[in-house]
Order: structure tokens, then C-alpha cells, then sequence
């Protein structure tokens, strides 16, 4: 009787005389008789015959295992970079930037002192602080324009400043959409937006990001 | 005691008794004989013991896991009162500590039961505009107390977007039982509700009295509630 998977090693004594060929087509080899008695051995033969006879097992773990994780892992990084805009838009050699269902472009960046608060008189800026005036362009394929957008200044370190801040609190020039005042019926309008940054800082480019176009934005350049 | 045929009896060689002039044993691949019926039933029984076993060790070592809350807790960015506390989106320093018994913002007054806890913060956004929503007092039993939502905050609420290199000074007004407020620690992050794993800023507040606590809650003069502006760099 044979039993399955129970095939190890044994020590035994040495046997005099040659080996006795199994006849053909017999599934056991007719050894010669052994006087003695079998020690069954222990430890490494033991380990390396499970190796040999499960190494395709464990070599095949490795796909196995890439199979099983791979697309949870391959949709946790997509979610991840759809999360964030990542990847900028450029303008073309027109330097216009076509997105978000509308051709847009930096108009004017300029930094400014002439702001005015809602009682008329000058609107002091906090020490240490400079304020920025973004004009952006947009010729829109719908008549709604561009709609549920954000607006952000980088500065030369890659800093990004948001539209509308704190600081102007009190100035009047909080930040709008990007859409167009009223109806645009697709002409194209246009958009201030105010920023601040320290004295230090000066900006390279204005970027707009819509939720719906991650991890794309639009990298609106200075100059 | 077997005899071995033309011998004058076995050696000891191993445990094997090897008949004089014979090769000493070699280890050859074999099959092992099949358990008898007894000890199949033995072995089967050895099976299901052992996975009894772990099912009942398994059972409290899986009640022993952390809970989610331990394991998703924020990362926690230890600072030091009066020095720079840097996370992940914003930056944060204690400036100052203060009591009363009375706050006053916008010409109202509010009254407590236990004592109003003043604390200066100057905060920052990091690489991008930010906001921090979150701010409680931790004491030393572990419980928080998040900021008071009585008054208007002036500096953490959704309404203050901190700006990159534009540091903004501001107080924190926090409601907490007296016999708590002599150790406390400031938690800062960007998120008000799911903090999951997210960035804290941590920051032990000087040691406070008894003495100080009775002298705040003694005195009837309401302590106004300084407005964020933009601080020093």
C-alpha cells in the first residue's frame, strides 16, 4: 500500500551485492533483501525534500500573490492622484491653456498698493505683506464658462497661495468663481483675483484647478 | 539478542547493532511503513486538539488587537512651548497662556462654571494655504477639550486660511474644569472631524498653580479675546 505525501528518508544499512532492476512496467523497484534494522533519519533531508517537492508552490506564490494585491493597490494610487492636481496643463505656443471646457490665459500679474476699503480710504496691508492682482482671461465653449474652480498663486519656492485671503478681509476683493458675472453666452470675459505673499516672494504663475478635471490644473504663466 | 551468522557478536554503532566486518549504515531515500489504524486515530486527534488550540488562543489574541481608533490615531508631532512645532501643512508656536473667569469678544461677555483658557498661538501654512480647524486642550487624564464653540475663534476656523510664509498670531479660547487646568497640552491639526491618520501638532502648556487658577476665577474683570492679525516673522 502506498501512502500519499509520506515519502521521507531512512537510514539504512549498506547493502552487499548489486541492485535488482524493477521489472518493466511495475511501479515499485524490487530492492534487494536487508538484514537490519531501518532508522528513520531526521532534520535536513527531511527539509530539503519538502523544498524539492513544493518549490513550484512557492515560486508560483509570487504571481499568485501580485494577483491577489495588485488592483487594490493599482486603485489606491489612482485615488490618491486623482486626489490632488498633479499634473499641470501648459499653455500652447499661443499661450493659451485649454481646460475645463474653456481656453483661459493670464492677461496681468502685477503687484498692488491701490486697495481700498469699504469706507473709501486706503486698505492698510499688514507689515511684511504684499498683495498680488491676477487677471485671467476666459473664452468659455459654454455659455455657463467655467464653473466650481479654485484659483492659486505659486511663487518661486512652489508655495501656493489661494485667492481671496484673510489678510484683504475688509478690502472688498474676495475671491469669486471663474465663471463670468452674469450669462457670457460663450464670449469671453474676464477675472481679478487677489493674493498676498511675504515681501520676500515673488510669483511665477497662477494656477486653476476644477474638482472634476484632477489630477489635472491649469498652469497659467507669468509673463 | 539476534546472532548474526559467522560472527562473535553485534557492535553498537549508533544505536544500531552492526554485525562485525559489515559496513556501517548509509542513508538512503525509503518510504515510511503506514501508521497503524491506532496511531492514524492518534494523529487525527493530535489534528483537531491543536486546532482547538488555536482557535482558543487565537480568540483573546484577537481581542487583544488595537482598536481602530489606536490604529488610525493622527501622527502626533511633539513641539516645545514657545518653539516651532512643524507638521505636515502648518507650523505652530506657543506664544503665551493666559486665564480668566470671564471672556469678552465683541462687547459680549461670557460667564463659566469652570475657567476660560486663553492660548497664543502664531501659525503658519507650510507650502500651501491651509487652514486649522481642530484645537483642544489635552489634560492629564487624557480627556480633551476641544475649543470652545461659545465664541467666535478667530484664528482656527475655516474662515482663517493661513497663507504660505505669512505667519498669523492669534488666541485660542478654550472652556475647562479648574482642577484640570494646572497640566494641559495644545493639539493642533487641519482637520476638524476625521483626524485619521492625519498630522497633530502637539505642545505642553507651562504648569499652572492652584494658586494662579483661584486668582483668574477671582477676578471679575472679563479678559478680551485678542483678534488674529498677521504676526511676526
Amino acid at each position: 500500500m502506498t501512502w500519499p505525501g509520506e515519502v521521507e528518508t531512512a537510514v539504512l544499512p549498506r547493502i552487499e551485492g548489486p541492485a535488482v532492476a524493477s521489472p518493466e512496467g511495475a511501479e515499485t523497484a524490487v530492492l534487494p533483501r536487508i538484514d537490519g534494522p531501518v532508522v528513520a533519519s531526521t532534520g535536513d533531508a527531511a527539509a530539503r525534500g519538502w523544498w524539492r517537492r513544493n518549490r513550484w508552490g512557492v515560486l508560483a506564490l509570487l504571481p499568485a500573490l501580485a494577483l491577489a494585491l495588485g488592483p487594490a493597490v493599482r486603485q489606491g494610487y489612482e485615488q490618491m492622484t486623482r486626489a490632488e492636481p498633479r499634473r499641470a496643463v501648459v499653455p500652447g505656443p499661443d499661450g493659451w491653456v485649454t481646460y475645463a471646457g474653456s481656453r483661459m490665459r493670464l492677461a496681468e500679474l502685477t503687484s498692488t498698493t491701490e486697495l481700498t476699503g469699504r469706507d473709501g480710504r486706503p486698505f492698510p496691508l499688514p507689515a511684511g505683506v504684499r498683495a498680488w492682482r491676477a487677471t485671467v482671461l476666459f473664452e468659455p465653449d459654454t455659455p455657463e464658462g467655467v464653473v466650481g474652480c479654485s484659483v492659486w498663486l505659486e511663487d518661486s519656492d512652489g508655495r501656493l497661495s489661494s485667492a481671496g485671503p484673510a489678510e484683504l478681509l475688509g478690502a472688498g476683493v474676495l475671491a469669486g468663481g471663474c465663471g463670468p458675472e452674469r450669462d457670457a453666452g460663450g464670449r469671453p470675459y474676464e477675472k481679478v483675483f487677489y493674493f498676498v505673499l511675504p515681501e520676500s516672494s515673488s510669483p511665477v504663475a497662477a494656477r486653476v484647478v476644477t474638482t472634476s478635471m484632477l489630477p489635472r490644473y491649469a498652469q497659467l504663466s507669468a509673463g | 539478542m539476534t546472532a548474526w551468522p559467522g560472527d562473535q557478536g553485534p557492535a553498537e554503532t549508533a544505536g544500531l547493532r552492526v554485525p562485525p566486518g559489515a559496513q556501517p549504515p548509509v542513508e538512503v531515500p525509503g518510504h515510511q511503513a503506514p501508521p497503524r489504524r491506532l496511531a492514524r486515530i492518534g494523529s487525527r486527534l493530535g489534528v483537531g486538539v491543536l486546532v482547538l488550540a488555536a482557535l482558543a488562543v487565537g480568540g483573546p489574541l484577537a481581542a487583544l488587537r488595537p482598536t481602530s481608533d489606536v490604529r488610525e490615531r493622527p501622527f502626533v508631532q511633539q513641539g516645545g512651548f514657545g518653539e516651532l512645532a512643524s507638521v505636515r501643512t502648518f507650523e505652530a508656536t506657543v506664544v503665551s497662556v493666559r486665564g480668566a473667569a470671564k471672556v469678552s469678544q465683541r462687547g459680549r461677555v461670557y460667564d463659566t462654571a469652570g475657567v476660560w483658557v486663553l492660548v497664543r498661538v502664531r501659525l503658519s501654512a507650510t507650502d500651501e494655504a491651509t487652514t486649522v480647524n481642530y484645537a483642544a486642550l489635552r489634560d492629564e487624564r487624557e480627556r480633551s477639550h476641544q475649543q470652545t464653540a461659545r465664541l467666535e475663534q478667530p484664528l482656527t476656523s475655516s474662515s482663517r486660511t493661513l497663507q504660505p510664509g505669512i505667519p498669523v498670531e492669534g488666541e485660542i479660547v478654550f472652556e475647562v474644569p479648574r482642577d484640570t487646568a494646572t497640566r494641559l497640552w495644545l493639539r493642533l491639526a487641519q482637520p476638524v472631524l476625521d483626524r485619521r491618520m492625519d498630522a497633530m501638532a502637539e505642545v505642553p502648556l507651562l504648569p499652572v498653580p492652584r494658586s494662579t487658577i483661584d486668582r483668574w476665577s477671582a477676578d471679575p474683570a472679563p479678559a478680551v479675546v485678542t483678534p488674529a492679525k498677521v504676526g511676526p516673522p
